[in-house]
């Protein structure tokens, strides 16, 4: 059995796990819900805050089952051999995860940013310094996240200050005008992209604290922030929106507060270091699911492996409409991640719960 | 008078035969004076500086062994020399006259009595008078130190306005007495160790016993004594061994101090200092990096003052680290984010200069580079000659000439300024500047925030002795950050000690 050693507190890996889905939310597009009204999916933050609540709730069980071991060791615990397909499962879930994250990057750098810039060189650059980090292990993520979150939240401050004197009324229309489809599709988008949970079933074990109240505050700032800044973007640029790939862009371009003007740097950049800090974290989870399986020298490795394959499959996504279509897909993201956060865990609890069952029916015969 | 003959051949073939390494460890003195008096000029060589002066005490052969230039003339004649010469001893017996001159007739107050080589040859060096009894297998060593060393002066690269005007000079004693003059305690203690297999340089661990970690301290002592040189000649080349195992970091997690009242702030903080001797430096480990942004001249400003001051250095340093390289990236590839006014000045100094803003940019910077090193090593009256031509000449010649942009220049100018607000931490901000240059060039904004996620996670995966080295900000320490973000009053800051040991994340199990 592999037990593992506190080394973070719980404000560190909630701190990262903001970081990791704040990153995601301001690359929120209302094209992967099927396009259409943006002021919509503030309720669809709202359900989602709840859902989340939900969703969380298998991993936390488990958790608390046994607070020193990762969802890796109880699968191996309880499944035996069985217990790494599991892992391997969540391996595959947190490769996935980075090539989405990246791919949805790629995209924008090269539609809006600079559509001159090299991909291979910018996915070399970004894998490069995500397999730096995470070499340099969880604890040095976790205090990194300490300085990115004060960036992250004074760039998403600002913006918010920015954008509240160019809100206008006249552009909130009524919620569900042409019906609830497209708060549904916001649901289903937002719980796609909750890729935290899975995480937190490795990490949970790894910090010292309480998880209760972390879960809690993580998934309310997520879910507040993000309805926040739907809201001022709505009332900000109304009909604009609908025409943006990437509104928080769109917004940060447009929103000045006296001489500071054209927020795009300031967008890129806390974009640049969420992406370098998801990256490097989903890769640290991708290695310890590896060595869970074959050992630690293969985990040490499959970090620098697992860039490769993050770089080459993102690389395949740019230039290949078929990957993009396939790893953009709604239904597939929102599976992967449903299965990874809810099914597994609970398939977990339920062999947890007959193996208890056993025990008691053996001591009484 | 065949033992005699025996030794006199023994001499002078030592004469002709090369000098052997350092004498063993173990070779202890013998009964036999004259034995050892050949030992001592064999290991010496005939070098000049040994003094070796033979008498007679109460019939006995006796001599006093002492190095040239390392005594002071008058303590040693008036306190040694003629006490022995003018002594009544009591019988002629070796060991009584040994005795007699150790317990009744020396009267300094460092007596040392050593019985073997190594130990004789390192005091000696130390300036101490050796007195030698023929018959008796020892030698006292006397303290008479007075070798002339460079008095105590104004330290150059920690100047202060309102603080003590006295920084450590060359003599470890000096510094010890430095020290101690401030830190009035028991509890201070030092340990001399000995580092270099040639130098066999002296150095001290200086700590409050109170507040060092024992653990912290037997990893430095354990640090210290792994160290592999020959010769140890600055405190600067003990710096790689007292850093993490394995750490290629820029930055350095071992502090440096001239100053005395720096130094015994820290150790008030539970850190260790290590005084080498020959160097006006001293180490102090384990150390953090906003310790980087403290100095002395905080503590005796007001606390407004001091933080307005500490912000302003935190500014400068981030800003002498990205400003050039988001300038360069800017203008490279996203040129609209410069407002209207300004992108027309910098679009026009661009147009009118051969290179690209990257190579202007890198080259001001290595000219910049070139001159303050130049100036540096140059003697003073020089040094105002290079700054000179350098800043006038060089410079407004380059613009008038149209090689490079004003703009540029204002900006390579102004971070380099920037750096010397943290003068401990140029070094690294010298190189990163370059680098944060080149990759603005070569990638844009993104490459920049790229390689400031580099540059972040390789301070934060730093430690030194189990202490993270970007403690109290992240792991984050509210208790700490009085002394970071803001600097308190006296009243909050006293408020209770907090050791280096106990800072947010620290592994340092205590035994």
């Amino acid at each position: 059995m592999m037990t593992e050693k506190q080394v973070i507190t719980m404000p560190q890996l909630f701190c990262m796990l903001f970081i990791s889905r704040m990153v995601v939310d301001i690359t929120y597009t209302p094209y992967l819900a099927g396009g259409g009204e943006v002021w919509d999916h503030v309720l669809s933050a709202a359900i989602s805050w709840i859902l989340t609540f939900i969703m969380v709730l298998p991993v936390y069980f488990l958790y608390r089952r046994q607070p020193s071991m990762t969802l890796a060791d109880q699968a191996y615990f309880l499944m035996g051999k069985a217990g790494y397909a599991v892992t391997a499962v969540y391996a595959l879930y947190f490769l996935i995860m980075s090539c989405y994250t990246l791919s949805l990057f790629e995209v924008f750098v090269t539609n809006a940013m600079s559509p001159q810039i090299s991909l291979p060189m910018l996915t070399l650059a970004i894998l490069a310094t995500s397999c730096y980090g995470a070499f340099k292990g969880i604890e040095a993520l976790a205090r990194t996240s300490g300085f990115i979150l004060v960036v992250l939240c004074a760039s998403i401050i600002f913006l918010i200050c920015a954008l509240f004197p160019q809100v206008d009324t006249v552009n909130y229309p009524p919620f569900m005008l042409n019906g609830p489809q497209q708060t549904i599709g916001g649901v289903l988008l937002m719980l796609s992209r909750t890729a935290c949970i899975p995480a937190m079933a490795m990490l949970l074990p790894l910090a010292k604290g309480s998880a209760k109240s972390g879960i809690f505050v993580w998934n309310t700032s997520v879910h507040l922030l993000t309805g926040i800044l739907l809201t001022l973007m709505v009332g900000a640029l109304g009909e604009f929106l609908q025409t943006q790939l990437f509104p928080v862009y769109a917004a940060a371009s447009v929103a000045e507060i006296g001489v500071f003007k054209r927020m795009d740097a300031l967008y890129l950049g806390i974009w640049t270091a969420g992406l370098f800090l998801k990256t490097a974290l989903f890769l640290v989870l991708f290695s310890m699911c590896v060595r869970r399986i074959w050992g630690e020298r293969a985990g040490r490795v499959s970090i620098g492996v697992g860039g490769v394959l993050i770089g080459l499959f993102s690389l395949l996504v740019a230039h290949n409409r078929f990957a993009a279509a396939f790893l953009f897909d709604l239904n597939f993201l929102l599976w992967c991640t449903v299965t990874t956060s809810i099914l597994l865990p609970l398939l977990l609890l339920v062999v947890s719960g007959i193996r208890k069952k056993h025990r008691r029916s053996h001591a009484q015969t | 008078m065949l033992q005699i003959i025996s030794y006199l051949k023994s001499l002078f073939q030592a004469q002709g035969a090369p000098v052997s390494g350092s004498p063993s460890p173990s070779k202890q003195l013998s009964h036999n004076l004259l034995e050892n008096l050949i030992y001592f000029r064999q290991q010496y060589d005939g070098s000049s500086d040994l003094t070796i002066r033979e008498c007679k005490v109460a019939g006995v052969d006796a001599a006093v062994i002492t190095i040239e230039g390392m005594i002071n003339k008058q303590v040693f004649a008036t306190s040694v020399l003629n006490p022995i010469l003018q002594g009544a001893y009591p019988n002629n017996e070796p060991e009584n006259i040994f005795c007699f001159l150790r317990d009744e007739l020396l009267s300094t107050s460092e007596q040392v009595q050593v019985t073997s080589f190594d130990e004789a040859f390192s005091l000696a060096m130390s300036g101490f008078a050796l007195v030698a009894v023929d018959g008796y297998p020892a030698m006292l060593a006397i303290g008479v130190q007075g070798f002339s060393f460079r008095g105590l002066s104004e330290p150059s690269n920690e100047v202060m306005q309102r603080g003590a005007k006295e920084g450590f000079t060359e003599p470890l004693r000096i510094n010890m007495t430095l020290i101690r003059r401030r830190m009035k305690n028991p509890q201070l203690k030092f340990e001399m160790l000995t580092v270099g297999s040639v130098s066999k340089t002296a150095v001290c661990l200086c700590y409050l016993r109170n507040m060092v970690s024992p653990n912290v301290l037997q990893q430095i002592r354990t640090r210290l004594n792994r160290v592999d040189l020959e010769n140890v000649l600055a405190a600067g080349y003990l710096v790689p061994y007292l850093e993490q195992e394995g750490d290629l970091s820029l930055f350095s997690s071992v502090g440096i101090s001239e100053r005395p009242d720096t130094v015994c702030g820290k150790l008030a903080e539970g850190r260790v200092a290590i005084l080498v001797d020959g160097t006006p430096f001293v180490l102090l480990v384990p150390f953090l990096f906003v310790e980087n942004f403290q100095t002395m001249d905080d503590y005796t400003s007001r606390p407004f003052y001091a933080t307005f001051i500490r912000w302003l250095k935190y500014f400068a340093f981030f800003g002498a680290m990205l400003l050039p390289g988001l300038y360069v990236a800017i203008g490279t590839y996203n040129p609209e984010l410069f407002p209207g006014e300004l992108l027309n000045k910098i679009a026009s100094n661009i147009a009118s200069t051969p290179f690209s803003l990257m190579t202007e940019t890198l080259l001001i910077h290595f000219i910049y580079e070139i001159m303050r090193e130049a100036g540096l090593r140059l003697p003073k009256p020089l040094g105002h000659a290079v700054s000179i031509v350098g800043g006038l000449v060089v410079g407004d010649a380059a613009i008038s000439a149209g090689l490079i942009g004003a703009t540029t220049l204002m900006v390579v100018a102004l971070t380099a300024i920037s750096s010397y607000v943290v003068p401990s931490l140029y070094e690294p901000l010298a190189v990163l500047r370059l680098a944060f240059i080149l990759i603005g060039g070569l990638m844009g904004i993104w490459g920049v925030m790229l390689l400031f996620c580099v540059v972040l996670i390789n301070l934060c995966s730093k430690s030194n002795c189990g202490i993270p080295y970007t403690a109290p900000v992240s792991p984050f320490s509210l208790f700490g950050m009085r002394d970071v973000g803001v600097r308190a009053g006296w009243k909050t800051l006293s408020k209770r000690n907090n050791p280096v040991q106990q800072m947010p994340g620290a592994h340092v199990e205590e035994k």
